[in-house]
């Protein structure tokens, strides 16, 4: 049931991006040739029939749909090779920065949120309180830049600004990477650990949790063996929700840190104007987090028995 | 009953102020929102210079001439940043302004009504809430072209799904109280149960989300500028502004660091305040 939902919302989304790029004032044609024709219309008539402008703009989508549902996306126009190679190439980039911004994100997020629960009312979790507050309002735009800064500036040997192939060497390709993915997870990171506290703080606050400290269990028992079970729930509802930050932090990152990823190719696409890119990366990335969402949904209902689909 | 007569005697808002008053934080993101809407109205008045005018010292320190010292076309970084407040805030009151509005209209007939309005209107929203929606703001703005007009457009569109279902989902636990009912048997319309009865008690929550969605304008007009598609040059804007300093990082680097320093506190004071509104506006964490 829940995968059948997705299918309109899919063709929805595949409706708004094919109209975004019918918005263009004026003539997508004129804007995508720009100066290049110097008079010659023949270019422009070629490209006009390649996006069947000639036809009725239901049937320009119905074509349009058709063909990405059997995998072409069209040609860009500025590198005339088809889109899906151009984000193929590029899409190992982006998801190997998502798990390492996760993997930083929750894996230190949790435990200090759990740690913050524990020690609640003290100094420390005071600390940690504030630091997730002004961390959640730094922008990770500047973070980057900030982090560039200070790598051209005072430790020359900050592996930044510059990226290999996972393919070609695995270890510096890591290298380079680690810095990026913990930018990336900084936009994560305080909403996991302000999520697990509250989550934990709640949980044993609960009945069962002085049912289990009556019958003599010993606190940490309760705490791992329960609590922390039952506070994962909304922590992974969180992160759920908060992909769509993690994917628009993606390129900002991959903008400030010069990394070849989907996210950099959208930015070039629309600095030259090229349509057919704009579209394709939208939709790869929408289809995505479509997934992305319906995963963590999935992992949300094998934890909480009380949610079926 | 008479114990209790005091406690009565204080309106909702009054309790709400009264909680308000007593979270530090709340009011610590208060004093900054205030500061920056004090700044923002008055930047033409405060900016010590103008932050156009080009001068010969170029990409000086902070000094007491340029407090937080020039850019690479000698203008003055303080006026600019003063100026940029101005726009950061047009950007985001402008958006959540036309946000709240088309929302709370959206989510009004969508939860009141009912039946296949609201479907079509819930569908429509789902598609939207599909996208990563930075990513649809930056698509949207690059293809209307950048602008202050384009940027208020497309992120108030966006936002506007937000408060339609915040509104929808209060409208519709509130259509079927009993101070509701109890309008509608008396021979209430349509018109005067919604703005009587159920307006006042969804402010609320749009209020508190409003405040937020303030803070997530703000960044991400200052993302949108810092990759050309907000403001254009010469008119400064934050993050055009630390845009600008990546190319001089290494021979000014405080280009860098007081625009991104702006931005934190902006989006860290709305963000204590909307934390302070939604614990003081929350009926059920009345603190006596």
């Amino acid at each position: 049931m829940r995968l059948l939902s997705l299918l309109p919302i899919l063709l929805g989304a595949s409706i708004l991006i094919f109209s975004i790029v019918h918005m263009v004032p004026g003539d997508v044609v004129d804007i995508m040739i720009g100066d290049q024709s110097h008079g010659d219309t023949t270019a422009a008539t070629k490209l006009r029939e390649d996006l069947h402008l000639d036809k009725p703009i239901y049937q320009q989508y119905l074509l349009w749909l058709w063909n990405v549902l059997h995998g072409d996306l069209g040609m860009s126009f500025t590198t005339r090779h088809p889109v899906l190679n151009e984000i193929l190439k590029r899409l190992p980039v982006n998801i190997e920065l998502t798990i390492i911004a996760l993997i930083f994100a929750v894996g230190l997020g949790i435990p200090i949120g759990i740690y913050s629960a524990v020690e609640h009312l003290t100094w420390k979790d005071s600390i940690i309180r504030v630091f997730s507050v002004m961390a959640y309002a730094i922008p990770n735009f500047w973070l980057a830049t900030l982090i560039v800064l200070v790598g051209s500036l005072y430790i020359k040997s900050l592996p930044v600004l510059s990226y290999v192939p996972f393919s070609e060497n695995p270890l510096l390709n890591i290298k380079f990477m680690i810095i990026p993915g913990v930018v990336l997870s900084c936009t994560l990171l305080p909403i996991v650990v302000r999520m697990t506290r509250s989550s934990v703080l709640e949980n044993l606050r609960l009945d069962y949790v002085r049912t289990a400290r009556a019958k003599g269990l010993n606190g940490r028992i309760i705490l791992y063996r329960h609590v922390l079970k039952n506070s994962f729930i909304p922590v992974i509802n969180v992160i759920g929700l908060q992909m769509g930050i993690l994917i628009g932090g993606l390129v900002l990152t991959e903008e400030v840190f010069v990394l070849p990823g989907i996210g950099r190719l959208m930015l070039e696409a629309i600095q030259k104007r090229d349509f057919m890119i704009i579209t394709g990366t939208m939709l790869v990335i929408t289809v995505a987090f479509v997934l992305i969402t319906l995963l963590v949904d999935i992992v949300h209902a094998y934890l909480d028995p009380r949610i079926r689909y | 009953m008479e114990e209790k007569k005091p406690e009565r005697s204080l309106s909702h808002l009054q309790i709400a102020w009264r909680n308000f008053r007593r979270n530090w934080t709340a009011l610590v993101g208060g004093i900054i929102v205030l500061l920056i809407l004090f700044v923002a109205v008055l930047s033409p008045a405060l900016a010590p210079q103008d932050p156009l005018k080009m001068t010969p010292k170029r990409l000086q320190p902070p000094s007491t001439a340029h407090l937080l010292g020039t850019d690479q076309f000698g203008r003055d970084q303080l006026s600019r940043l003063i100026c940029g407040t101005k726009v950061s805030m047009a950007v985001s009151f402008g958006a959540v302004g036309m946000a709240v509005l088309c929302g709370i209209l959206l989510g009004l007939i969508s939860g009141y009504y009912g039946g296949k309005m609201d479907n079509v209107i819930m569908r429509c929203l789902d598609v939207i809430f599909a996208f990563p929606l930075f990513l649809l703001a930056l698509v949207i703005v690059a293809v209307l072209g950048p602008s202050l007009k384009n940027l208020i457009l497309t992120i108030g569109f966006i936002y506007a799904a937000t408060f339609a279902r915040i509104v929808r989902g209060s409208v519709l636990s509130l259509r079927e109280k009993e101070f509701v009912e109890s309008a509608r048997s008396m021979g209430a319309r349509d018109g005067s149960i919604i703005f009587r009865f159920i307006f006042p008690n969804i402010l609320s929550p749009v209020i508190v989300q409003a405040t937020f969605n303030l803070s997530t304008a703000i960044m991400i007009e200052a993302a949108l500028s810092f990759l050309g598609l907000g403001t254009q040059p010469p008119d400064p804007a934050w993050g055009m502004m630390l845009n600008e300093s990546r190319s001089f990082m290494e021979i000014s680097p405080w280009m860098a660091i007081f625009p991104g320093t702006a931005v934190m506190l902006a989006v860290l004071g709305f963000n204590l305040l909307g934390d302070g509104l939604r614990d003081a506006l929350d009926p059920r964490l009345i603190v006596k």
